[in-house]
């Protein structure tokens, strides 16, 4: 079995690829198809030409990671037996909740979120902050690996009840 | 940090006055653009560019110019071929960008006269009327560049070498790059940077290379410089020469070793490297592992840089901009260039090789033609029975 992650938005792929360098996850480099992770939406060209590339009787398991996954993935036929499987990991409401709970400025925010989005407030209270994988991964790079835990223990503990039954959080694929 | 970011050329074999190549993003970068290599803030140049065509349509040509460029800014000197020049002199303008300025080039380079070729193996033409202006880069101008910066002219020592251009001092320690010649076509090429590729780096990885590529060779160890051990699988070991172990290994293993390595050379060095039909005796899954190579991070961390011709337009399906896909057309008698990005609208849902297998691009080859070629062969089959 190979695994498919594929993120929404590059910040997602920041993190991610963070918990894979510190070998964090329950997926190793070696579970991914090709060894990494992906910014994408769906199986675009590229994506295909690296699932060819695996045995054919390799199968694979999609991880979609982000804040709405709403829209399917389009699975051609060709690949319908090939993948088996698709979890969902749900980092609703925004990712940019993470930062603010890193922060110590949940609570503060929870009194505002009805006036202004967590992208929004964590803009006003870190002009640094920029949506790119790569000041993402700088980022959460530098925190030390129980502080990362911790902070998507919460994480996870404060988006329980906006997300589906079905829908497992980052935490759930630590180690721990 | 060094990028050539333009070429414009007039007089130049058969490519149209002012044909131009511009090597600066046109569309959106995103920060995690896999094809895009960052010069400075908002500048941005890639690490894939891929020229396309019908036959005969100036893919060679243009990669040709490039790798000319490439010499003379490295070395500051331009070959003589007499087939260079459509007129009487070649007008050469360059842009470049130099740890943090932007450089303008104007020359005139000119053919020679009365050369005997079994004199001089490679004569250098004569540069003319060298013009070199610059301007400090600043941030966020991006690619209005020319707009918003002031260029002011930059007078280089002078060598008083005809043959010897200006930009010698300017590039020399930064331009790596190099120019692999087609695949096809030149045996003993191949072969010598085959032994030469075996040797440069460690054992595991050239032997992983080797068994990717034939995954039944167990080893191949020199024992001296014409003798070398080849070890099938499941076979005794044999003691061939370099001649021999190159009649056992098929043309795709032995150009696919060499493809393999000048790339991990590329990607160590950083640099340009230039392929002339790249898919030539490879499999398209082969190219494409090598274009991820090039455009994962992890691994290009040195902005290497492959700029590479094909007929194989799949293999641009995995491309995810357009700015950085040329195609070559062939329109009486001269050779022009488009930009798949810039110069077409087109169906960005469709993939790209549905577009020119639909003759979107007019790349295929002419229908009336075609058929005419066919009723004639038709004819010529008839009449010899």
């Amino acid at each position: 079995m190979k695994y498919l992650i594929l993120t929404e938005g590059e910040c997602e792929l920041g993190l991610i690829n963070v918990l894979l360098e510190k070998n964090m996850m329950i997926y190793s480099f070696d579970d991914l198809v090709y060894e990494r992770a992906y910014h994408e939406r769906q199986l675009t060209d590229k994506i295909k030409e690296r699932i060819n590339s695996l045995p054919y009787d390799e199968k694979i398991t999609i991880i979609r990671i982000g804040d709405k996954l709403t829209d399917s993935i389009n699975i051609p036929p060709e690949y319908k037996e090939k993948i088996v499987e698709q979890i969902k990991v749900c980092t609703k409401p925004e990712f940019e909740i993470l930062h603010i709970i890193h922060k110590k400025k949940i609570n503060e925010f929870i009194h505002r979120k009805t006036e202004i989005y967590a992208s929004e407030y964590l803009k006003s209270i870190d002009k640094t902050y920029k949506k790119t994988r790569d000041y993402n991964y700088n980022y959460f790079n530098s925190l030390k690996e129980k502080e990362l835990i911790d902070l998507l223990q919460k994480y996870c503990q404060y988006r329980r009840g906006t997300h589906k039954k079905e829908e497992k959080a980052i935490y759930d694929l630590l180690k721990k | 940090m060094f990028s050539l970011m333009k070429i414009k050329v007039s007089g130049y074999r058969m490519l149209k006055d002012e044909f131009e190549i511009n090597f600066i993003s046109k569309s959106r970068v995103n920060s995690d653009d896999e094809e895009i290599i960052e010069i400075d803030s908002n500048l941005y140049t890639f690490n894939i560019m891929a020229f396309t065509g019908g036959n005969s349509s100036g893919k060679s040509t243009t990669l040709e110019l490039i790798a000319k460029v490439i010499e003379l800014m490295k070395t500051g000197r331009w070959v003589y071929r007499k087939f260079d020049f459509e007129s009487d002199k070649i007008n050469l303008y360059l842009e470049f960008y130099k740890d943090g300025y932007i450089y303008k080039y104007d020359s005139n380079i000119l053919p020679l006269e009365d050369i005997d070729s079994f004199e001089i193996e490679n004569p250098y033409c004569k540069i003319v009327n060298e013009k070199i202006s610059k301007a400090k880069y600043s941030s966020n101008v991006g690619k209005r560049y020319n707009r918003e910066l002031n260029f002011v002219e930059t007078f280089e020592q002078d060598l008083k070498i005809e043959d010897t251009s200006k930009l010698l001092f300017i590039c020399k320690d930064s331009v790596t790059g190099y120019n692999i010649k087609p695949f096809s076509n030149n045996i003993r090429y191949i072969n010598n940077n085959f032994f030469e590729s075996l040797n440069k780096f460690n054992d595991k990885l050239t032997f992983s290379i080797i068994q990717l590529l034939d995954e039944g060779i167990e080893y191949i160890n020199y024992i001296s410089r014409d003798t070398i051990a080849l070890k099938r699988y499941n076979k005794v070991e044999k003691i061939v020469t370099r001649r021999e172990l190159i009649s056992q290994l098929s043309n795709g293993t032995l150009k696919g070793i060499e493809l393999y390595i000048s790339i991990v050379n590329l990607l160590k060095t950083g640099g340009a490297m230039i392929i002339d039909e790249i898919e030539n005796c490879f499999h398209k899954n082969l190219v494409n592992n090598i274009l991820f190579l090039l455009t994962d991070k992890t691994i290009n961390k040195n902005n290497a840089q492959l700029f590479f011709s094909t007929h194989y337009v799949e293999i641009l399906d995995v491309f995810e901009r357009r700015d950085n896909i040329y195609i070559l057309h062939k329109e009486n008698n001269e050779i022009n260039i488009k930009n798949l990005y810039s110069d077409y609208e087109i169906r960005t849902e469709l993939s790209k090789s549905k577009q020119f297998n639909n003759n979107t691009f007019n790349t295929l080859l002419n229908y009336v033609k075609l058929m005419e070629v066919r009723r004639l062969i038709k004819n010529e089959i008839s009449n010899s029975n």
